[in-house]
């Protein structure tokens, strides 16, 4: 036979179950205003710019007039790696970064070692790239 | 046998078999589970053994400022598991760790039996949270004197608890007391908040029971001078040698890192978010103590995907592997979806029976608080779970790390019989109030329970 327990005991589990469920709740409230108020995580091309500018010390531009870039869901940009420029396109899908690839292959024609898709990223150099060079942008890859 | 009486028993039963099949489980996980993966095993092991083969402190170690307790009594074994060929020579030790948890889960059963006289479902459901806790299960395995520190002051409560409810203040009674808790001073630094705990219990009583103060206060005395002069050796050795007599050389980190250490780092998952780099370690930030970490605390709770927070990091490690010591990591294996998948289940198993505990532990507060003079062994509850808190955050700030790695749920490990005193309590209560409410909360930590004991399986 279980023993009576102490008639203040149920009075203090409740009052303990509303004071544990009130801090949850407060501290769910102030988790969730504080993380609205944080910036927004920086998008790919954020993180790339910073990367290639920020730690590598490239110059990056807009890779502006050339159209299949801009088709890039996520960004495109441009820059110059040990003197060959390149565009950098950020798909925001495989299928899109292929679609990328597909239309600089009909419009360039021979492009070996001048264009190459890794995942979402497609990158079309200016001169067939050396391997110092792709290493410079694959280190930026987001 | 009547139905009454077979369920009169069954709670007992029940605390048998769970007992009985986590000492089965720690066994085995001791021959199963690497020792060096355990919590800075190599330095254990290795302090083990430079103890009992040179007879002198390995102060070339990084756990050279850790008391030699659990070293004198594991490193025998190691040398015996060298003798009798075990291919890892640790894993005796690790039985050793295993045997004094299962050990430490009986002395809890007694505690309640102390606290909650007659309570069998409470006493079962608070045993049923302590060996299904995977942070238990995980250090019952591992090669460690955190579970030898847990069983002494557990050992220490059920002693201290005994007298104030039997008023039984004799001087032997006492001695035995301050000798526990100055034995587990020798077993980590830790140990003084046991005595701390025991000695304010006792005062608390002498000044709530004015027929009892005499002797209680006579009883405090001999408590708080045996548990200081035991370790106090140790204390002054550290103190004149390195100037700290608790922490050695205390907050700048000495020795270099292990290569368990760097193949950890190394096999960190890359955080998705941005390093915060306004202040170097986020222990010193108010929001570090505050932070509820989600959503990562549920979707991907462990280390390199969840942002460093004092709570969700003692949670992540309580009910899962943040720090890649026990499903994942550099000597298991690498994180993977379904590893992550099973972390997760693990974080959301251990929301409802931490819900109760943590309930129980301020319910228990208020009623010790209530109760002072005529259930004075109550206060040893929640002031033992507070105490545990309050060292782990001290412990936190006054050594930042970068990494995270000065907040564990191993420094729990000596409160987590008192939060499954709370578990109990609370969960034998709502039964008590309502069979439907009781059958709905059963069924629910029941299972987080069992995926817990499933997940402590190594």
């Amino acid at each position: 036979m279980s023993a009576a327990p102490d008639p203040l005991e149920w009075l203090a589990l409740r009052i303990a179950l509303v004071a544990v469920a009130s801090i949850v709740a407060v501290v769910g409230v102030v988790w969730k205003i504080r993380d609205s108020r944080l910036p927004p995580p920086p998008t790919r091309l954020e993180q790339t710019i910073r990367c290639l500018h920020g730690e590598k010390g490239l110059d990056v531009v807009s890779p502006a007039g050339d159209p299949v870039s801009s088709t890039a869901g996520d960004g495109s940009l441009k820059t110059k790696v040990e003197g060959n420029g390149a565009v950098v396109s950020l798909a925001s899908s495989v299928e899109q970064a292929k679609k990328i690839f597909r239309y600089y292959h009909a419009l360039g024609g021979d492009l070996e070692g001048k264009l190459e898709r890794r995942g979402l990223t497609v990158y079309l150099w200016e001169r067939t790239a050396s391997p110092t060079q792709r290493q410079g942008l694959y280190d930026c890859e987001y | 046998m009547s139905v009454r009486s077979l369920y009169g028993n069954l709670p007992d039963a029940l605390t048998t078999v769970l007992i009985a099949a986590f000492s089965v489980i720690v066994v085995y996980n001791a021959f199963h589970y690497p020792s060096v993966s355990g919590y800075d095993a190599e330095e254990h092991i290795a302090y083990a053994r430079t103890l009992v083969t040179e007879w002198r402190i390995p102060t070339e170690l990084r756990n050279y400022y850790t008391p030699p307790g659990f070293f004198l009594l594991a490193g025998p074994l190691v040398e015996l598991g060298g003798t009798l060929g075990l291919s890892d020579v640790a894993d005796l030790g690790q039985v050793l760790d295993g045997v004094i948890t299962a050990g430490t889960a009986v002395l809890l059963a007694g505690l309640c039996a102390i606290v909650f006289p007659g309570r069998a479902w409470l006493r079962f459901g608070a045993v049923a949270f302590f060996v299904c806790c995977p942070i238990v299960l995980k250090t019952a395995t591992m090669f460690h004197p955190e579970p030898l520190l847990a069983f002494l002051a557990t050992l220490g409560l059920v002693l201290c608890a005994r007298m104030l409810q039997e008023h039984r203040y004799s001087l032997g009674a006492a001695a035995a007391l301050g000798v526990v808790v100055g034995a587990g001073q020798l077993v980590r630094s830790a140990g003084i908040w046991t005595l701390g705990v025991v000695c304010l219990a006792l005062l608390v009583t002498a000044i709530a029971r004015a027929e009892d103060r005499r002797v209680v206060l006579r009883t405090l005395i001999v408590v708080g001078a045996l548990g200081i002069l035991l370790p106090l050796p140790w204390y002054l050795y550290l103190g004149s040698r390195y100037g700290d007599p608790i922490f050695g050389r205390g907050k700048t980190s000495t020795g270099a890192p292990t290569t368990q250490d760097l193949t950890r780092q190394l096999a960190a998952v890359p955080s998705p978010a941005p390093p915060e780099t306004d202040v170097a370690d986020p222990s010193q930030r108010l929001w570090f103590y505050v932070d509820p970490g989600l959503p990562n605390v549920i979707t991907a709770p462990y280390r390199g995907a969840l942002k460093q927070g004092f709570w969700p990091l003692l949670y992540s490690d309580a009910w899962g592997d943040y720090f890649g010591v026990w499903k994942w990591g550099s000597i298991q294996k690498p994180i993977s979806k379904p590893i992550e998948n099973r972390l997760t289940v693990q974080a959301v198993a251990g929301i409802g029976p931490t819900f109760l505990a943590a309930a129980g532990f301020f319910a228990l507060a208020a009623l010790a608080l209530a109760r002072l003079r005529s259930r004075p062994e109550l206060v040893l509850v929640p002031l033992m779970s507070f105490a545990a808190v309050a060292g782990t955050i001290y412990y936190a700030h006054s050594h930042p790390s970068v990494d995270g790695d000065t907040v564990k749920a191993l420094f729990l490990l000596p409160a987590a019989p008192t939060l499954a005193i709370g578990f109990g309590f609370a969960a034998e209560m709502l039964g008590r109030r309502s069979r439907l409410l009781g059958a709905v909360v059963g069924v629910v930590v029941a299972v987080s329970l069992l995926l817990s004991l499933a997940f402590g399986i190594a």
